[in-house]
């Protein structure tokens, strides 16, 4: 029942509002508003011009690489920042400035920098994910149980290996929901970059909808695209605290063999 | 008798206090010897400064005055020569049984294995190798820990109040085992507890402390062979001599 119920009760909320959406579409006359027969037919009709596949591989490839280097940058500098109380000092009043200033706002020194081409949205997509990698990554060594530091000390690590079978691991899983929580920023800042700086991908789809005769059910479709895509990153990312090595740190109790 | 493995000479330890509060002084003049192969128990009341005594034998904290030497060298900081349980746990949550067992042995992979295996055998772990600790209870997680430390082949092992977490059966069950444990590998054990049966169950020698600034107030042998039977007159003897060194009494509803 609790699955029926978990299945069908969001199909049923979506079903009922796609209906009104319908309805009060065509009763208020509107012929620039989309029904959502509209915007199927604008989705297979991006589909059948190859635009679809495009602009979505576009958009992923915008986020995976400026992701990939904000998790390569962000994971040790935060660790090195949670880690040496000095660089935590010298450096977290910097990060904590920069942190609050929204990417959008970088997106004419981007435009400066790297012209218009995919370099800028990557960078934006960098800066908007390496600050919350960089601070969840600080949290969890600066939370790190004394216990676990004191018993590898024990067994004699030092340095690099103290770091990489101890501090590391303690570390993962909150470092892990630092990345989901960047993910998510990534995707909407994507979004807002192509729409400025580039000639693909769904915000550019989104923009040049409405600029090259106010295809709104393109932009609707769009926009659904964006959500559909930015739930499967999420539950993709998530997979990942399912894992042995991170588990532990999801929950408290559960599952113990007496 | 065999030269001393830990030598404690005059320590003296206090913390700074926060603020306004004067320097607190926890230890104040430790004198002991731990022989070879010996069980010590350290008891005292809680907050005497008996874990503070066990960090710096073990080189987690440095004394205020005073020094400690085993096997004759000066103890400058933590060492794989000797390993600590600790009261909270340290099993590391992100490795299996098994490579929690395994994480301080440094052998080849076969040899490795063959150690781990002894060892999980030994703390009826068998079956468990593939477990995580947050599937454990927390009386499977000690004798995770204490596998952990045997398996690195220390030549001293310190326990912090070890058993303080586990509820009344599991604590006699794991005293039971870890005697029989140290009956056969022989480490020397020095264990902290503030509880005297504990004490009397387990060690060789049981060292009083007093309340803080701690001294070492008394120290009891146990003479009572092995298995220890908790129902004769000579235990309850040990037992009641503690209590009475502690100013207490072992009897519920009388005030000492």
């Amino acid at each position: 029942m609790k699955r029926f119920a978990a299945f069908y009760l969001p199909l049923l909320t979506l079903g009922v509002l796609t209906l009104a959406w319908d309805q009060v579409v065509v009763r208020s006359g509107t012929d620039i508003f989309p029904r959502p027969v509209d915007v199927l037919r604008g989705v297979a009709e991006l589909c059948s011009r190859g635009l679809l596949l495009k602009y979505v591989v576009a958009s992923l490839f915008r986020v995976s690489i400026g992701f990939t280097l904000a998790v390569l940058v962000g994971v040790p500098t935060g660790l090195m920042l949670g880690w040496f109380r000095p660089a935590f000092l010298a450096f977290n009043p910097l990060i904590q400035i920069l942190r609050p200033i929204s990417p959008i706002a970088w997106i004419p020194i981007a435009i400066l920098w790297f012209h218009v081409d995919d370099r800028a949205p990557i960078f934006l997509i960098f800066l908007a994910s390496v600050f919350p990698i960089v601070v969840s990554a600080t949290a969890a060594v600066q939370n790190i149980q004394p216990v676990y530091v004191r018993a590898a000390r024990n067994f004699g690590l030092r340095g690099v290996d103290l770091f990489r079978r101890v501090i590391f691991p303690a570390c993962l899983p909150q470092i892990l929901t630092g990345l989901r929580i960047a993910l998510g920023i990534a995707w909407l800042v994507v979004v807002a970059a192509e729409m400025i700086a580039v000639n693909s991908g769904l915000g550019y789809l989104i923009i040049d909808a409405r600029n090259a005769g106010k295809r709104y059910d393109l932009v609707v479709a769009g926009m659904i695209l964006i959500g559909l895509i930015g739930l499967g990153l999420d539950l993709m990312i998530r997979r990942l605290e399912t894992f042995d090595e991170v588990r532990w740190g999801y929950q408290q109790k559960g599952g113990q063999i007496e | 008798m065999n030269p001393a493995i830990i030598e404690i000479e005059h320590v003296h330890k206090s913390f700074h206090g926060k603020g306004r509060t004067a320097n607190i002084a926890v230890l104040a003049g430790i004198d002991l010897a731990v022989y070879p192969g010996e069980f010590v128990c350290l008891v005292g009341p809680s907050g005497c400064g008996k874990s503070t005594l066990l960090n710096i034998i073990a080189g987690f904290t440095k004394p205020t005055q005073g020094a400690v030497r085993i096997q004759g060298k000066p103890v400058e900081g933590p060492s794989r020569e000797r390993i600590f349980v600790f009261q909270e746990n340290g099993v590391f949550p992100w490795l299996n049984v098994r490579e929690n067992i395994g994480f301080g042995v440094q052998a080849r992979p076969a040899e490795k294995r063959a150690v781990v295996d002894r060892y999980l055998a030994l703390m009826g772990l068998g079956g468990f190798d593939r477990a995580y600790p947050h599937e454990l209870s927390g009386g499977m997680r000690q004798r995770v820990e204490i596998a952990r430390a045997l398996a690195a082949e220390p030549t001293l092992i310190f326990m912090d109040e070890p058993f303080g977490a586990l509820d009344f059966l599991t604590r006699l069950k794991m005293r039971a085992d870890l005697v029989s444990i140290w009956q056969q590998e022989r480490k020397t054990i020095v264990f902290v507890t503030h509880d005297i049966e504990e004490s009397v169950q387990l060690a060789d020698r049981v060292i009083v402390m007093t309340p803080r600034p701690a001294r070492i107030q008394e120290e009891v042998p146990v003479l009572l062979p092995r298995p220890r039977d908790l129902d004769t007159a000579e235990y309850l003897e040990v037992r009641d001599r503690i209590f009475a060194v502690m100013g207490m009494s072992p009897k519920v509803g009388e005030t000492g």
